[in-house]
């Protein structure tokens, strides 16, 4: 839907801004377009917010590969506070867009030095050598920042989708457990859990893979994904030939559970039209085997 | 009687008006001060490392029982082996015991004296010694006696109805009253507000102790110490499909699970 058509007045877009800034919300697309017919010729009504609202739009323009926009942007800022931190990132992610990744790091390294608790920075870092593809430096310079900042739960995620783009299990397990610790009401860190210890496989981690499932289903009653992995753990429990029978037997009466479940959610809705129930019972017989 | 008291139009203008507007600007003036002299305070790397480790240590703590055990005993492992344990190995030096001896602090304190304590007294004394002894203003409800000496500093008149307001006493309302003219100027959290400053003193606040790394280390590796392992997601699934009946567990169940509620109750700080 086209912003400009919705929003009638400077003071709307305004107030628009300001919501999207408060919820962090980037919809880079309509703050830039927000700023070409509302606020651009009205920045200096906005009085001490015009700062702000500045920063903001030249972090959307950069998004949308506005260059003039961003630059005008950044220089004037950067003449109104010379000094300050906040503008000195936005010239660095500047350099960033044009490709100057060495500069951009220089930067970084520098504002790094000068103040070694500013945590932005060095996120700055990685994500740089994340999108170069560095992946094995970056996973390297996140461990070096997680010995600083134990507690950094964003930072944990990524060091699990890091070591996951590497295939190493093991360590992904590590950070996942580390978020369960710090967000254990979250289903969605149990279901991750869940994910990487089925992946790994092995009669430990499907039953560590099923007991974290069924935790995720505990919070979050309604995630699908998390019943569909529920239902392969521990049918791959109950076809796996070294688990004891008597444990068998339980394993299978959770897989008639989880089937129990995944028809009743689909019989409310059109996705199970006639006939295609059968095709459902297909599905888990492929899955089966697959598992 | 009362009502036969009727102030001149002077006052208003030479008293009543002008300490409001003294108030006001000296309050904006302090906090373009105050601005100026503050100087943004420095938090060591140090200082964010350990808050962030205690945090890691106390989360393992309280929510280590939804991982499994060896997983709890690695990060345990982590902060408190003897030998490479981080509550072992990193050694923080004590605060210096008087903060005398760290000059930062007493610029601080001087700074903190210079913007507030100083024009209060300065102020205060010259509208005491300019305006004194002017009845100014009057509430306009009855009071009681108690609160004469509130309301009528620097006059004393024995006969006077208690609403009547003094010069004095005056600039103070103005001192405490003045925080959300403030706000509406100059925004939140601005530095004019001599109330908060007040309140500071009060609770003593105005000087904050660094905490000690090394006691809280020892504590939360003692506490860390005692902490007990119980694997809560254990018969997860079986709770969630309802099939869950605790007393009919195997031996092998029941021997765990008593474990684990005797490591609960005697694990003093989970």
């Amino acid at each position: 839907m086209d912003i400009t058509k919705e929003i009638g007045s400077w003071q709307e877009a305004r107030d628009r801004l300001r919501k999207w800034r408060d919820e962090n919300e980037r919809k880079s697309e309509d703050v830039v377009d927000l700023f070409i017919s509302y606020i651009g010729s009205n920045l200096s009504k906005l009085g001490d917010e015009k700062w702000v609202v500045m920063e903001q739009v030249a972090i959307a323009s950069m998004d949308m590969h506005n260059l003039p926009i961003a630059e005008d942007l950044i220089m004037e800022l950067k003449e109104r506070f010379p000094k300050s931190e906040r503008v000195r990132l936005l010239q660095i992610q500047r350099l960033n867009l044009l490709g100057r990744h060495e500069d951009a790091m220089k930067g970084l390294d520098a504002m790094i030095d000068r103040d070694p608790t500013n945590s932005v920075p060095y996120k700055r870092k990685i994500a740089i050598l994340k999108s170069l593809g560095r992946t094995t430096e970056a996973i390297k310079e996140l461990s070096e920042y997680l010995n600083r900042f134990m507690s950094d739960q964003e930072a944990w995620s990524e060091l699990c989708d890091l070591y996951l783009s590497e295939g190493e299990y093991n360590r992904a397990v590590f950070c996942a457990e580390e978020l369960v610790l710090h967000t254990p009401h979250n289903f969605f860190v149990h279901q991750r859990l869940g994910d990487i210890r089925y992946t790994m496989g092995g009669i430990e981690n499907l039953k560590l893979a099923l007991s974290y499932y069924s935790q995720a289903l505990k919070l979050n009653a309604s995630s699908m994904r998390s019943i569909f992995g529920l239902f392969l753990s521990a049918s791959s429990l109950s076809t796996n030939p070294r688990v004891p029978p008597a444990d068998k037997k339980e394993y299978t009466r959770v897989v008639t559970w989880a089937v129990d479940q995944i028809t009743k959610r689909y019989s409310g809705t059109n996705v199970l039209e006639d006939g295609k129930a059968e095709m459902l019972a297909g599905v888990f017989g492929a899955l089966q085997i697959q598992g | 009687m009362a009502d036969d008291l009727v102030l001149d139009p002077d006052i208003r203008v030479w008293v009543f008006v002008p300490i409001i507007i003294i108030t006001f600007l000296v309050g904006i003036v302090r906090h373009y001060v105050s601005i100026l002299l503050s100087t943004q305070k420095k938090v060591e790397l140090l200082q964010v490392q350990d808050s962030q480790a205690m945090i890691r240590a106390r989360v393992l703590r309280e929510n280590g029982k939804y991982l499994p055990e060896q997983s709890f005993l690695m990060r345990r492992h982590f902060f408190n082996d003897e030998d490479t344990g981080y509550f072992k190995t990193q050694k923080r030096q004590a605060p210096a015991q008087n903060p005398m001896s760290d000059p930062n602090m007493v610029t601080e304190m001087l700074k903190g004296n210079v913007t507030n304590v100083l024009p209060m007294i300065l102020i205060g004394g010259w509208i005491n010694w300019t305006f004194s002894g002017f009845v100014c203003s009057k509430v306009p409800f009855p009071l009681t006696l108690r609160f004469k000496p509130m309301l009528q500093r620097g006059v004393e008149l024995q006969t006077l109805d208690a609403s009547w307001v003094s010069s004095a006493s005056w600039y103070f309302l103005n001192v405490f009253g003045l925080r959300s003219i403030y706000t509406l100027v100059l925004g939140e959290n601005n530095a004019a507000d001599q109330s908060r400053v007040m309140q500071d003193q009060m609770s003593g606040a105005a000087m904050a102790m660094p905490q000690d790394p090394k006691a809280a280390f020892k504590a939360e590796w003692e506490a860390l110490e005692v902490a007990k392992h119980s694997w809560v997601l254990k018969n997860a699934d079986k709770k969630l499909i309802g099939a869950f009946q605790p007393e009919n567990g195997d031996a092998h169940h029941q021997g765990k699970s008593q474990h684990a509620k005797n490591g609960a109750s005697s694990a003093p700080s989970s």
